[in-house]
């Protein structure tokens, strides 16, 4: 089924509540396949909520996530860990393993799954290091490395095993524009290069809307709007309008919901 | 009024429990998932042995040094109140059974809370919030199999080896102290000793007061930190519930099993 | 090499431990591993055993030749029957020798010391030593010099 129709990962009518809070509601989103996918909104809208649930780490209340073909919700755990190995994901942080070295981190998915001889797993990792420009990194423990190279091996890692699935979450939140620049390149390249679905979660707009091939926005446990970048731009959508050109006030207001402020301050000299 | 806050003390006293028996379910699922949920990974023993390192030798200076120090403190109290009744000979027999039965178990369990549990849970609760934890689980590898049953294992092999060594330390410490510094005679401190100690009873009830407490305090501490905030004032704050809890246990299971092993019913 | 250390650390680790249960077993427990050194059974009878207890040692001259392995009461003598494991090699304890309930210090452990008599007949397995010599009992003791003071008293 969506295996067949262009779609690697579909979300339908999921609903997933943290307490009595709803972080999405009745939500649908398709993900195409062999593209680069934008999902943005504002900070605490749930984004990297949505990658997990995509990447089954949670359990949405209802509805259902196909990613390739299969219902994720569904799955017993043993299934599930085998299903990740199609997904690879960037952290935020990159989440290294911190008493590993370089080389050690990208060859622990190769290691964990697979029986290659030492020869063939140095290999690969070579080749996914260079990929990322870091092949002379390799000795380096992760503490040695700058933010933006800790992310790249991250990646490095992420694709060890050739995934068909790559999500980023937020890769671009503290860089300098340099490794900025290096990451929206690679993303972009990486892409193209393995025809991975690409899955990329942020709110820094310009960024992720150069290299999104489709963008969502979400917002309010809702999927605010979607299409194109250039399409976004040009929306009437008051809501997609304040996020796209970044207004400070508008539908989502500046101030947080609070009582009356005349009503509060003459309160509080009454009491 | 009275009747509001009446109703509002009931419903945190109700809230407390439910949040205590929920941490008391998770932690048990945590724990049987990981000690005996499916799928092993290959390198097993290695992981193992790199936690028995980290957790069973780093930790081997403190508890010999406070091992020494404790029977030699013993030794002189003993020696200075057995003295009075003529019967300072009873000097080993004193240290042995205090250490054997009580302090090794104990005083081990206590240190070996502050040194490796406390260690575990911020090393656990800085992975999860490095999202290392995450990532393993994205990589398709379970971290109870990975990161939280070697730590269990090896908890529960060094606590033991720990207190004997304790034990054995700390009556060598007190032998020192009787038999060189205070010139009880050598002979009937040791035979007095051999006399009063039976294997079952004493050396065998204190490993197995160990063994417990290894269970306990290695559970607590790695259940903290994989039940942590993510953030850096949640793991402090898992790391002094860790001592806290892990202390508290092991002070009132030793009474418990006391009374099991050596009272009178 | 840097897991050769940490292997060879925790190996190093894991054999002090078990070696310290040794030590535990054997220095300070008093178990032997030569457990099984051949014992001859020699049965004794107190009038009081007060204070004395299974695993107590048995002298002769102040070295230690056996242990105490049972004490119950002799039902028909109202009396102490003390079972007591001899080594073999202390094979020609005469029959006339004597058992005497001692105590090490004040206050210390008691234990069996056994004086050699000068019968020509010896002890054989599961013989019994007639001349007994009962502990000794503080209470009896200060029973006594209190008694002594009175009676001196009154005269």
């Amino acid at each position: 089924m969506s295996a067949e129709n262009g779609y690697a990962v579909e979300l339908k009518g999921v609903t997933f509540k943290r307490g009595a809070r709803s972080i999405y509601n009745d939500v649908d989103i398709r993900i195409p396949r062999g593209k680069v996918t934008g999902i943005m909104g504002p900070s605490g809208s749930g984004k990297t909520t949505l990658l997990r649930l995509i990447a089954a780490q949670l359990k949405p209340d209802r509805g259902e996530v196909w990613v390739n073909g299969r219902n994720l919700p569904t799955l017993s755990r043993p299934d599930l860990f085998d299903m990740r190995k199609e997904f690879g994901v960037l952290f935020q942080s990159g989440a290294l393993f911190t008493d590993l070295d370089v080389f050690e981190n990208v060859a622990f998915p190769l290691r964990v799954h697979t029986k290659l001889p030492e020869e063939m797993i140095r290999d690969i990792v070579l080749m996914k290091l260079e990929a990322v420009g870091l092949r002379g990194a390799i000795e380096l423990m992760p503490d040695e490395l700058s933010g933006g190279m800790k992310r790249r091996v991250a990646l490095a890692r992420a694709i060890a095993l050739d995934p068909q699935i790559l999500m980023y979450d937020e890769p671009f939140v503290g860089q300098d524009p340099i490794s900025m620049g290096m990451l929206v390149r690679l993303i972009r390249l990486l892409n193209d290069a393995l025809g991975i679905t690409s899955i990329v979660v942020s709110h820094d707009l310009a960024e992720t809307a150069s290299i999104a091939d489709y963008l969502y926005v979400v917002g309010d446990a809702q999927v605010l709007g979607q299409g194109t970048p250039a399409e976004l731009m040009e929306s009437d959508n008051p809501r997609i309008r304040q996020f796209m050109k970044g207004i400070p006030d508008g539908p989502v207001p500046f101030h947080y919901p609070a009582p009356d402020y005349r009503a509060d301050l003459l309160g509080s000299a009454d009491a | 009024m009275r009747n509001r806050t009446l109703l509002e003390r009931i419903r945190l006293l109700g809230a407390a429990g439910i949040a205590v028996v929920g941490a008391l379910g998770r932690s048990t699922i945590f724990l049987l998932r990981a000690l005996f949920g499916r799928g092993s990974l290959g390198n097993g023993t290695q992981l193992l042995v790199r936690q028995l390192y980290a957790v069973g030798v780093l930790s081997l200076p403190i508890i010999l040094v406070s091992g020494v120090f404790i029977g030699m403190v013993l030794s002189l109290q003993g020696y200075s109140i057995l003295n009075k009744y003529g019967s300072e000979q009873a000097v080993g027999q004193m240290v042995a059974l205090t250490l054997l039965r009580e302090l090794g178990p104990v005083v081990t369990a206590l240190l070996f809370a502050g040194r490796a549990g406390s260690a575990l849970t911020a090393e656990i609760g800085n992975m999860k919030s490095t999202e290392q934890l995450s990532s393993l689980e994205m990589i398709g590898v379970d971290p109870l199999k990975y990161i939280v049953a070697p730590r269990l294992w090896a908890g529960f092999i060094s606590l033991p080896m720990l207190a004997t060594l304790f034990s054995v330390v700390g009556i060598w410490g007190g032998a020192m102290v009787a038999v060189d510094w205070l010139g009880v005679y050598e002979g009937s401190f040791w035979s007095n000793m051999q006399n009063s100690v039976e294997f079952g009873n004493d050396v065998l009830n204190g490993v197995i007061k160990s063994v417990v407490f290894a269970f306990v305090v290695t559970w607590i501490a790695v259940f903290q930190g994989y039940d942590c905030d993510p953030t850096s004032e949640g793991i402090s704050r898992a790391t002094t519930r860790t001592v806290v809890y892990a202390s508290l246990a092991v002070l009132g299971l030793d009474f418990i099993l006391t009374a099991l092993m050596f009272g009178d019913f | 090499m840097q897991t050769r250390t940490l292997e060879i650390g925790v190996g190093l680790f894991l054999l002090a431990g078990l070696l310290a249960l040794l030590l535990l077993a054997l220095r300070v427990s008093g178990l032997s591993v030569s457990g099984n050194t051949e014992t001859y059974k020699l049965y004794a009878n107190f009038d009081n055993i007060a204070g004395l207890t299974v695993r107590a040692k048995v002298t002769m001259a102040g070295v230690t030749i056996g242990k105490v392995t049972a004490i119950d009461l002799d039902r028909d003598r109202y009396t102490g029957r003390v079972t007591m494991e001899l080594e073999k090699k202390v094979d020609n304890l005469p029959v006339d020798s004597t058992a005497s309930i001692l105590t090490a210090g004040l206050l210390g452990e008691k234990y069996i010391g056994i004086s050699v008599g000068g019968d020509e007949e010896l002890l054989k397995d599961r013989g019994t030593i007639r001349d007994t010599q009962s502990s000794l009992v503080l209470e009896d003791l200060i029973g006594k010099f209190l008694l002594n003071s009175v009676s001196k008293d009154s005269k």
